[in-house]
């Protein structure tokens, strides 16, 4: 599977990995520090940006934003007690 | 009727990472293990939860895929967006402490969730995110 992969495809999948890192960090973290993520995958701030809206639709802050919404929605209607989904 | 989940499915894309997490570090039992060319189906399941299983599966190599999808499912499992299942201990701390110590990537530490929940959750080795909840 993974071998028939080519040395590009591999690359891609990697930074996708490095990205999703990122991604669940934002999640996590009350605040969001571009030039700090940026600086932990070694890439300049507006490198990062562009690559994570590739990646993930929208800059970072926008998904920021997006994610905080769906969360605050679940958290207000589910009962508690109730196993979530992701 | 008296109808129960049997199995599901989660996506693999490395057999030996995949039992290295599920066997190794999160103590399930492998049930069976077919091959067929560089492709696994490997059907594990907690000791404890015989009647339940989660049958790890090689997605993005299986037949019927045009390349495209290939590519997007291969990048929907790398960015984390794919797929995950939610379980439950009693012992989250424990657990948590495992997993960690085995190098499983941590995304979240337990915490108390605003709907009464305790949990953490974590990335297995394909990129499937694991919620586990407190048990009590």
């Amino acid at each position: 599977m993974c071998l028939s992969l080519t040395v590009a495809a591999r690359q891609h999948l990697r930074e996708l990995v490095l990205l999703r890192r990122v991604r669940d960090r934002i999640d996590r973290e009350e605040s969001l520090d571009v030039e700090a993520l940026a600086r932990g995958l070694g890439l300049t701030a507006g490198d990062f940006a562009r690559r994570f809206r590739l990646a993930y639709g929208q800059s970072p802050h926008g998904y920021q934003r997006a994610a905080r919404a769906v969360r605050a929605v679940r958290n207000r209607e589910a009962p508690a007690g109730t196993p979530k989904v992701a | 009727m008296d109808v129960t989940i049997h199995s599901s499915f989660l996506p693999h894309n490395d057999p030996e990472a995949a039992l290295g997490f599920y066997r190794d570090l999160l103590g399930f039992e492998v049930r069976m293990n077919v091959k067929y060319g560089e492709m696994s189906w490997i059907t594990v399941g907690p000791p404890n939860q015989p009647d339940t299983a989660i049958v790890l599966t090689p997605v993005a190599a299986t037949p019927g895929l045009t390349d495209d999808e290939r590519r997007t499912i291969n990048e929907m499992m790398a960015k984390g967006t794919y797929a995950g299942v939610n379980l439950a201990t009693k012992d989250l701390d424990a657990l948590f402490a495992k997993l960690q110590a085995g190098n499983a990537e941590v995304v979240q530490e337990p915490v108390e969730q605003p709907y009464g929940v305790r949990d953490c959750s974590f990335r297995d080795p394909a990129g499937n995110l694991l919620r586990i909840q407190e048990l009590r």
